[in-house]
Parts: structure tokens; sequence; C-alpha cells
């Protein structure tokens, strides 16, 4: 049997999460983040994963989002768990593009209330593809932070124009 | 089952990436002694040239605190800095195995429910699909602790240069007491009197 890329991308069953601690001076807080599906964020053979934009947490975390949401299995909660850990990553971030980035996390805080009563699967499905789209314009526009932070408003402000 | 080498590549790579920053997640605790010997040490030569300082008069006395304060001041950076470099920050491990395991029995019993799918099929299916989301564990873990462990590493590289430059100024304290100190005896030495003592009481 082939074990090509495509082979464990399994359909219908879900990817156990990442474990992510948060390791203080007094304790340690143990909490979950999901995993980035592989398709675009490791793809190496792209320019725009190479250089010191591969080592951006907020760039990988940005793609990480956009395709979380994109290729999840429409799921609420996935949902909401993909903004959270991105919203946790903002929180961390050196003093650089952060202006810009924490209008993203205010602006997918938003996000995460507006979508919150929505249990429409179509919706979902729109929102996978246009958000793939996004991903790939993350990948293009690229170039620091601001531009990943700034593509994340562009995915969320596209989601917010179809409410 | 066919050999995939690229992910073959990508798992001995990323995972070796990711054991690398989880061993480099302790590196800067390891350096604190070297800061607390450097303090000690600093301490130390400030007990010694404690009295020299009390008795300094005139520009003696001026040189010596500025050079005490400025040292006072590298030495306060200094710590700032290596709390900076241990403060909390989020780590991001893999899948606990316990949970590899339910991903794979999984993953490999949807695939026996495929109609004309083989338990070797299965089988390969379930290993492809665990090492698979290995490489991407690894990757994005590596990834994101390499950025924590590279800023944890800059902050104690500042800490490194304060207490340098907070040991130069005291040595250059302990210098200006020697020079002072040796001048001031080579006059009475040679019958110049207390009045030429320049730093002394």
């Amino acid at each position: 049997m082939s074990s090509s890329s495509d082979d464990f991308r399994e359909p219908g069953v879900a990817r156990p999460a990442m474990v992510e601690v948060r390791k203080g001076w007094w304790k340690d807080e143990v909490s979950r983040v999901p995993t980035a599906p592989a398709s675009a964020s490791f793809d190496l053979s792209g320019s725009a994963f190479h250089g010191p934009v591969f080592n951006n947490a907020v760039f990988n975390d940005a793609v990480t989002l956009t395709q979380t949401i994109g290729t999840a299995p429409a799921k609420q909660a996935e949902l909401t768990a993909a903004l959270e850990a991105f919203r946790k990553l903002l929180a961390g971030l050196p003093a650089t593009g952060r202006e810009t980035a924490n209008e993203a996390a205010e602006t997918a805080g938003k996000l995460v209330e507006a979508v919150k009563p929505i249990k429409d699967e179509a919706f979902f499905r729109r929102q996978a593809a246009a958000l793939r789209a996004v991903a790939g314009d993350i990948a293009a526009s690229l170039p620091s932070v601001t531009a990943a932070a700034e593509a994340v408003i562009r995915a969320v402000g596209q989601i917010r124009g179809w409410m | 089952m066919s050999v995939d080498p690229v992910r073959d590549h990508l798992e001995k790579t990323f995972g070796d990436a990711y054991r690398k920053e989880i061993e480099q997640e302790e590196n800067v605790w390891r350096s604190l002694p070297f800061f607390a010997a450097a303090l000690a040490l600093q301490l130390a030569a400030i007990a010694q040239l404690r009295e020299w300082v009390a008795a300094a008069t005139g520009y003696g006395m001026l040189a010596a605190l500025v050079l005490l304060g400025s040292a006072g001041i590298a030495t306060l950076a200094a710590l700032f800095f290596v709390l900076q470099s241990i403060a909390p920050a989020r780590f991001r491990y893999v899948t606990p195995e316990p949970e590899l395991i339910g991903y794979a029995a999984a993953v490999r019993k949807k695939a026996s429910a495929k109609p004309g799918t083989t338990p070797e099929a299965a089988d390969a299916l379930a290993l492809a699909a665990v090492r698979g989301l290995l490489v991407e564990q690894y990757a994005l873990a590596a990834v994101h602790n390499r950025t924590i462990n590279q800023l944890r590493a800059t902050r104690r590289t500042r800490a490194g240069i304060a207490t340098l430059v907070s040991i130069l100024l005291l040595v250059g304290l302990l210098a200006l007491s020697v020079v002072t100190t040796s001048s001031a005896h080579q006059r009475v030495l040679h019958g110049g009197g207390e009045r030429h003592v320049l730093f002394l009481g």
C-alpha cells in the first residue's frame, strides 16, 4: 500500500491535539492546542516558508489558525479552540507587530462570539473554502509579523462579511 | 508498504529538532550559577573597598561614586534581564502517548470498516497516520519552542553583558583605589606629609 501524504489524512478521525505547558515560576499550567494540518504549513518547497518567516511563530500560527478553521470538520468547538490558541500566542508576542496582532486577536474574539450561535453546516463549509484561499493569501503576502496578522484580519473580516 | 523517504527524513530531522529544543528549555536555568557567582564576587569586592570609598575625598570620591553607581545600575540591569530570561512561557509538546495509541486504533478501525481493506492495509494506514501526525507536531513544537528559547537566550546574553560591564566598573574602582592608596603611601614615605594625600582622610 502506498504511504503518500494523503493516506494519513484519514477523514472522520479526529487528530489528537498537542499539549501546551505554561512553565511559570511557581507552577505549570497544561492546556491543549490543535495540530495544524500538514498541507501547507510545512510545504518546504514554497518560498513563503523559508528564512526568518518560517521561524516566526506568529506567521505559523496565523497559517495554523486559518487552516484549522478551513479544514476542521465544521465543529464550532474546534474553531473556538483554534482562535483561543491564536489569542494565547498573541499574548506572548514580542513588541514587533503587537499592535496589529492585538487588533487581529480582538477581531478574532468578536468572531468567536459571532459564530457561537451558528449551527449551520453549510456556513462552515463556505467558510472553509474561503479560508483555505486566505491561507494561501497569507503565504503569498507573508513578509512580516504585521503582514501575517493583517492577513488574519482579512480572513476574519471575510467571515464576518457573510454574517 | 512502500517507504516514503521524504517523511522518513522529516521525521528524523524534526524529531531531532524537537528534542534539541526540549533540552534547550533548561539551558537558561543552567547559567544562573554564573550570575550568582558574579554577584557574589562583586559584593565581596565592594565589601573590600567599602572603607576606601568612605574615606575618599575630592575627585577620588567623585570617581568612586560614579563607578560604584554605574556598577550598581549595570548589576540591576543584569538581574532584570536574568528575570526576563526565565519568565514564564508556553511550550508545546507532542500528543501524549496514550492518545496516539487511541488515534492509531481509531484510524485502523475506520480503515478496516471500508469494504475491501485488508488488515495489513489498515495497519499500514494507522502507522502512516501516526507518523504523519508526529512529523507535523514535531515541526510545530520545534518552531514554537525554538522561538521562545531564542528569545530567552537573547535576554540571557543581555544579562551577561550587563554583568561584565558591572564587573569591569568594579575592577576600575579597585584599580583606582590601588593607585591612589599607593600614591598616598609614596608621598608619605618621601616626606610629603598627610596634606599631600589626595584621597585618604
